[in-house]
């Protein structure tokens, strides 16, 4: 989501906010965001819901 | 992504083999194509929606959206498996070329016309190669969510700039700047085969109470989608009534009988809206205040008491200190008085000294006295403005409702007149305005019943959740359970919260470039469009008030034609800022600038002729590549004029209608740079010929 290689820039007030949360839920918003990436256009995105109940069981043990 | 070309087998009326070639050229990028209404206009938009996305993509104003081939050819085929209609689209997109191909045999139609096959072939480097999800790519190229804003009948899409529309607003900023990945993301979080599922295994592994609440939650949860779902239904019927309300206000102006009078309510409904725009301007401003400082009206004998408790202080000298008890201290240490006399304990010089102390204060003691007058001061003027405000608001508010019952009997009054006109097709018309506006009512009031109960819900759902988070759990799988359930809560919670800031932080940047575009066609500087805080296309102008010193801003309601234009410059904005968006600090990485067509059936349609002339300086430079279809009477004078002094157009095409009849208001031949050009050949079978022209 944020990508730290970039050139330091004033942060925006989402970026800011999603900072203030704590780190595993970080992690677990930014690994739901990776897998909808490839899916999101689609109308039907069945396997998505078990991808994304993985990353809550991996991530929140 | 450019269009490079169309090429059409047997679709719809447009029999055997024909193609459009696109101009692809920076500075010569509006294709042109000439067509009379009922020629195919609507079927060719439908060609390029239904070659990118199928039936999903067909639009609601295609009659008979299963018959995709041509009705003659279907009829004498023999062959139903070897008879099709196919729709070939070559584009360009990020520096590769693709070709996409969909098909539809008569046998498939026959059975299921919705089941297409389609090929996406990609060429880079030379080398051409077959997607294999060819749909999954098209959807991330061009997602079916934007193509009702780039490939549209100029004449519906005036409903975006509607008061009622801000979710279909909201919805397009989404779609075309990038945002949809978190609305996605928040949707499948919320789903019932994520959280639903997370609830179950709690409540599986947990005591009785607390699994009530559980199921009591889901039922809410329920209620909640219910309640979005209605919601969306009424916002979609609203916008129906509105068209149709529309269409009979259209005939009662073009009645020679009801025109006057429908001529003076249209001023009248004007003048409604803006009043009760401004009533509820009022009624904020007068909340605001009550919310934010009424509480002192109340504190008024307390601060009178205040002041004068102080004053009689003052007058007493008790306050402010006159002596620093400092110094006081100082001199009796020192045992000098700085008149030199000594002081010694004891001695009558002493006592006089140590009995100042009493009166005397230090220097904190008199910020303080000089804080609290101040303090007082300020309440004071509060306590007054505050009475001023909340009286000359109240007093707003009462000649609003007066002015507002004035216009409200004008339009009854004009509605009975009308109504009982002895002509009757305006008392028809009238019957059917009134029955229009009792369903726009009752809509408006089922919107508003709606919105009621899903804040019911959302607070009921809110209290359930914390409800069952406090509730404490021994077992181990139950704590683990929860700790789930509530990390996927604040997940949306987090999501939703970076959605709304991402969008609220697009909107002075969309305000910006809408009120760029606005300018180039609308010349009034006192007039402009802007996207409100609450997501609303609203047209505002700027009136001198009585005094002439100072001006005040109203909304305007907004007729059809500006309503167009004002979607239009909208739909621009998305476009121009999609292209430059990687540009616009955002929380997703990745974003990308995209290029997209815009495609539009009768862009002129609704305007009046003040306006043609704007839109039609200002269309070419609405997006990299324009294509519009225009009828003979919508581009003859200005359009024709200043799209061809703009030197703009690259390609020009016009459409030649074969059949037994020719449409009403349809001309057989074209008028075209002073030459007549047949576009109407009588035949018994109805095809469509697409014929290019010079440009």
């Amino acid at each position: 989501m944020t990508d730290n290689k970039e050139a330091p820039r004033e942060q925006t007030r989402s970026q800011q906010e999603f900072l203030k949360a704590a780190e595993p839920l970080q992690q677990l918003v930014r690994a739901v965001l990776r897998e909808e990436r490839d899916v999101m256009h689609l109308r039907r995105r069945s396997e998505i819901y078990q991808k994304i109940l993985d990353h809550v069981r991996q991530r929140i043990p | 992504m450019i269009l490079e070309k169309l090429v059409l087998d047997n679709f719809r009326q447009f029999k055997g083999h024909q193609e459009i070639v696109f101009s692809n050229l920076q500075n010569r990028n509006v294709t042109l194509v000439h067509a009379e209404n009922g020629f195919g206009k609507t079927a060719l938009l439908n060609a390029l929606l239904w070659g990118f996305y199928g039936h999903d993509g067909l639009t609601d104003d295609l009659a008979q959206k299963e018959r995709i081939i041509h009705e003659g050819v279907a009829a004498r085929s023999r062959d139903p498996a070897n008879t099709s209609a196919s729709v070939r689209i070559l584009f360009k997109h990020e520096g590769k070329k693709y070709t996409l191909t969909r098909s539809l045999s008569l046998l498939q139609q026959n059975l299921n016309s919705r089941d297409t096959d389609l090929s996406l072939e990609v060429l880079q480097d030379g080398e051409t190669f077959r997607e294999r999800l060819s749909q999954q790519r098209i959807q991330s190229i061009m997602p079916d969510g934007i193509s009702p804003f780039l490939f549209f009948n100029g004449e519906r899409i005036d409903h975006l700039a509607m008061e009622e529309n801000a979710p279909k607003v909201t919805d397009a900023i989404k779609q075309m700047l990038g945002l949809k990945l978190l609305q996605a993301s928040i949707d499948d979080l919320s789903h019932q085969n994520v959280r639903g599922r997370l609830r179950t295994e709690l409540r599986d592994c947990t005591s009785t109470e607390k699994a009530a609440l559980l199921d009591e939650q889901a039922e809410v949860d329920e209620k909640i989608t219910e309640c979005t779902e209605r919601k969306k239904t009424l916002q979609a019927n609203l916008v129906a009534i509105d068209a149709d309300l529309e269409k009979v206000n259209a005939k009662l102006e073009a009645n020679r009988v009801a025109a006057e009078l429908q001529a003076r309510r249209n001023q009248l409904e004007k003048q409604k809206t803006d009043l009760g725009d401004r009533l509820q301007a009022v009624t904020k401003r007068l909340g605001q205040t009550i919310s934010d400082d009424a509480y002192t009206l109340f504190a008024d004998d307390l601060v009178k008491r205040g002041r004068e408790i102080t004053n009689q202080l003052r007058a007493e000298n008790k306050i402010p200190a006159r002596v620093l008890n400092t110094f006081l201290e100082e001199l009796l240490q020192r045992g000098q008085c700085i008149c030199a006399r000594h002081l010694q304990k004891g001695t009558p010089e002493y006592q006089a000294v140590e009995q100042l102390l009493t009166v005397a204060g230090d220097q904190n003691f008199n910020n303080a006295v000089g804080a609290l007058d101040n303090a007082i001061g300020v309440i004071e003027g509060t306590i007054q403005r505050t009475r001023d405000t909340i009286q000359e608001a109240t007093k707003e508010r009462l000649k609003i409702r007066e002015d507002l019952t004035v216009v409200e009997e004008g339009i009854e009054e004009i509605h009975q007149k009308l109504g009982s006109r002895d002509d009757e097709e305006v008392a028809k018309l009238e019957a059917s305005r009134r029955d229009w506006q009792l369903k726009r009512d009752d809509c408006i009031a089922e919107i508003g019943k709606t919105d009621a109960k899903l804040a019911e819900h959302t607070t009921r759902r809110e209290q359930l959740r914390q409800d069952i988070q406090r509730m404490a759990e021994n077992e181990a799988d139950a704590r683990r359970a929860q700790r789930r359930l509530d990390a996927v809560e604040e997940s949306v919670k987090l999501l939703e919260q970076l959605l709304r800031l991402e969008i609220q932080d697009l909107r002075p940047v969309l305000n910006k470039e809408i009120d760029d575009h606005f300018k180039k066609i609308i010349l009034k500087r006192s007039m402009w469009v802007e996207l409100s805080d609450d997501f609303k296309l609203t047209v505002r102008k700027k009136i001198s008030t009585s005094d002439r010193s100072e001006s005040q801003v109203l909304d305007v309601a907004p007729s059809t034609g500006e309503r167009q234009i004002t979607s239009l410059v909208f739909i621009a904005s998305l476009v121009s800022l999609a292209k430059r968006r990687a540009d616009i600090p955002t929380i997703l990485k990745g974003l990308s600038g995209a290029e997209y067509p815009m495609v539009m059936d009768s862009p002129f349609g609704q305007l009046g002729a003040h306006f043609r002339e704007g839109v039609a300086q200002w269309i070419p430079s609405l997006a990299p590549q324009v294509v519009i279809f225009v009828s003979s009477t919508q581009y003859e004078g200005a359009v024709a004029e200043v799209l061809r002094k703009s030197r703009r157009i690259g390609k020009r095409y016009y459409l030649c209608y074969h059949g037994p009849k020719l449409a009403e208001n349809a001309r057989p031949e074209l008028p075209l740079d002073g030459k007549r050009l047949e576009q109407y050949v009588e035949a018994d079978e109805e095809q469509t010929e697409i014929r290019e022209l010079d440009v």
